[in-house]
């Protein structure tokens, strides 16, 4: 076939990253037994220089996940527990005086890592939530009159417990759309719950050693940004994200009493970007409908408001995703 | 002497005027039958003539009431009030008006009814008087004596336990129901003839992609450089068929779940990978740029044109076909010859799966 060279050139360099990926799986395989989407999500978002917002119950090896990837990309990881007494400056960092020096020293924050796990982030007040997601927005973070730019890769898994909803500090719409992705965990299956206690009783696991560098990293994110997305694609998208804002339009009159508000713009980014990254997982220089399905819910399901009727219905807003692209003709 | 002669003229013409202008009121008696039997209604005529507007009447009617009547002879005559009246203009400024006044009597005798007073204006006359026997009902005395007739039930029928609101809106219904009668007639009618308009009977899902496949090779897109549009039409022509034919929501489907799809269905399980290698090619010229070579893009058409032929659906035998068998096997018995076209109605074009 006489293809355009710039997508065989992309192939190629793709094809030659491709190891990239497959290392960082491996090695997440060896200390997580299952949970291949939360992989596959963290890498979509390391890859997309976003971040995740991940929803399961406690014990599904949220945190082991992120601290396993920091330890295989070589990366400096940090945890932050949100509790209700946290303050920004617990996450951001402060200044401190030094008696020795008679002056004010900087006291950086643990948000000055590479990968951030940000535990049960609806326990500690708006004002803390503020502070990451501005962070987490702007890359940088202001302590007294000097701006220090944050580590990169910087990549930040937030978690919230699904069913403990008491005293915690719900986040506001506004902020759950920073997040790129919003992975929703599930328990293992029988024969990886049997893998995981094997894994957990017998020895101690054998150490993570670093397969890839955080230099890597950013090569890798400059190639995703090169993947090419057909105008037909962007279509596509538009078309998904439209139809949750006027769902009668695309014949989902249905959906029309049960969103209360649809995706927004940076929904159309997040999904386009996303699907990129997906392609480039695997191994593609170019973006099919199959890469924005397959990231659709992810992208899309923090980002859609439902209605009181939706929730007396128990109506979820993965339901409403999938009669969106139920119904979106393929391009 | 010739004065005294007009005076006596005029006298005379004003007398005679003046005997016009006092025309006498009259009134008359008569009766329908003189002779009734006890309890029988006859009918009293009174004719009263009196001049024309001014007001007259009988002073004994028009106290009693209404509906009710007026005793005379000691009572034993009764004349009900329900007087019918009627006016006849006898010209000259003078008018008839005519009394039927209903009679019945329950003891039997002879009566002389009183006259009558009329009052019409300043005048009053009297009416002649006229006579009425009353029979008595002849007893039988030999009769077998029956004993009281017990109580009778009232005869009921189904509007007694109507509502009236019902029964007063009769003419509602009445319209409801002929209105459903001329609706189910119609729809009759409707059902028998096929609609209204005659539905265009479903063009087959295959003879419509063999048709647009010809028509996409003869627009020649590849051939100007189009390769995206040709590819992007291919696969819509066949995810279309896929719709109509497999009941696939191909069109709604990436590349994936239509080969998916396409493994779990039995009948096309084999040709999916005709539709396999379009569909991958597809990708290929619609999202990533690709120029395929024309080798490529004949070969994709022909696999098109292929899974299209190989999964055409077969046409199941008609009821009518089957009946005509049935009918010509029953022809050799009876000896009969009936073409089996006369029976059968056109066969249905297109098949089902």
């Amino acid at each position: 076939m006489n293809e355009p060279v710039n997508i065989r050139e992309l192939n190629d360099l793709i094809a030659s990253k491709s190891n990239f990926s497959n290392m960082i799986r491996s090695g997440m395989d060896r200390r997580i037994v299952g949970q291949k989407h939360l992989v596959d999500s963290l890498l979509i978002a390391l890859l997309c220089n976003g971040h995740v917002l991940l929803e399961g119950v406690p014990g599904l090896a949220k945190t082991l996940a992120i601290k396993t990837l920091a330890q295989l990309v070589a990366a400096k990881y940090s945890r932050i527990q949100f509790t209700p007494d946290l303050l920004p400056a617990d996450v951001i960092g402060t200044l401190i005086y030094s008696v020795k020096n008679e002056s004010f020293e900087v006291k950086k924050g643990p948000i000055f890592a590479n990968f951030v796990l940000a535990d049960e982030i609806n326990r500690a007040p708006a004002k803390v939530q503020s502070a990451l997601l501005e962070a987490m927005q702007e890359r940088q973070v202001t302590i007294g009159d000097t701006t220090f730019p944050l580590d990169s890769p910087f990549l930040v898994m937030a978690t919230q417990n699904p069913i403990e909803q008491e005293g915690t500090y719900p986040l506001p719409e506004a902020q759950t759309d920073r997040f790129l992705l919003k992975v929703v965990i599930g328990y293992p299956d029988k024969e990886e719950e049997k893998r995981i206690i094997r894994q957990n009783i017998y020895g101690t696991p054998e150490p993570v050693i670093p397969v890839v560098d955080p230099k890597e990293i950013l090569e890798v994110q400059k190639i995703v940004e090169k993947i090419y997305i057909d105008e037909k694609i962007e279509n596509y998208i538009v078309d998904i994200v439209f139809a949750t804002r006027e769902p009668s339009k695309y014949g989902l009159a249905d959906l029309q009493s049960i969103i209360s508000y649809g995706a927004s713009p940076r929904a159309s980014i997040s999904l386009a970007k996303a699907a990129r990254a997906y392609a480039f997982l695997r191994g593609r220089g170019y973006v099919i409908p199959e890469d924005v399905r397959a990231v659709c819910h992810d992208v899309m399901r923090h980002r859609i408001g439902l209605t009181y009727e939706a929730e007396a219905n128990n109506i979820s807003a993965d339901e409403v995703i999938n009669n969106v692209i139920d119904k979106i003709a393929v391009p | 002497m010739k004065l005294s002669r007009h005076i006596s003229l005029i006298m005379l013409s004003l007398l005679t005027f003046m005997s016009g202008m006092a025309a006498p009121v009259s009134v008359k008696a008569r009766l329908d039958s003189v002779q009734i039997l006890m309890g029988k209604l006859t009918v009293l005529h009174l004719e009263a003539v009196q001049r024309k507007g001014e007001k007259g009447g009988f002073p004994m009617f028009s106290q009693a009431p209404q509906d009710g009547y007026v005793g005379v002879c000691g009572d034993s005559v009764e004349l009900r009030t329900s007087i019918k009246r009627d006016t006849i203009d006898l010209g000259s400024g003078m008018i008839q008006i005519n009394h039927s006044v209903p009679v019945q009597a329950f003891d039997s005798g002879t009566y002389r009814l009183p006259q009558f007073v009329y009052v019409s204006g300043r005048d009053t006359a009297r009416s002649n008087s006229v006579a009425l026997k009353v029979i008595p009902v002849p007893v039988a005395a030999d009769a077998q004596i029956s004993d009281y007739a017990g109580p009778v039930s009232p005869e009921g029928s189904v509007f007694d336990f109507l509502p009236d609101w019902l029964i007063d809106l009769w003419w509602l219904w009445l319209s409801i129901i002929l209105l459903a009668v001329l609706f189910i007639i119609g729809m009759r009618r409707y059902r028998k003839q096929g609609g209204v308009l005659r539905k265009k009977p479903e063009p087959n899902p295959y003879e419509v992609a063999i048709k647009r496949l010809g028509n996409l090779k003869n627009r020649r897109l590849w051939e100007q450089g189009m390769e995206k549009e040709y590819f992007t039409l291919l696969t819509d022509i066949l995810r279309e068929y896929l719709e109509r034919r497999f009941d696939i929501n191909a069109m709604e489907m990436t590349t994936r779940q239509i080969i998916d799809s396409l493994s779990s269905n039995t009948e096309v399980k084999e040709k999916r990978n005709y539709m396999r290698e379009i569909l991958d090619v597809a990708d290929f010229v619609k999202f990533a740029k690709v120029r395929p070579l024309p080798s490529d893009n004949i070969a994709a058409f022909d696999n098109a044109v292929k899974f299209v032929e190989e999964t055409k659906p077969v046409e199941k035998p008609d009821a009518d076909d089957s009946q005509a068998n049935a009918d010509a096997e029953s022809n050799i018995k009876t000896g009969i010859d009936i073409p089996a076209s006369h029976k059968t109605a056109d066969n249905k074009k297109g098949g089902g799966i």
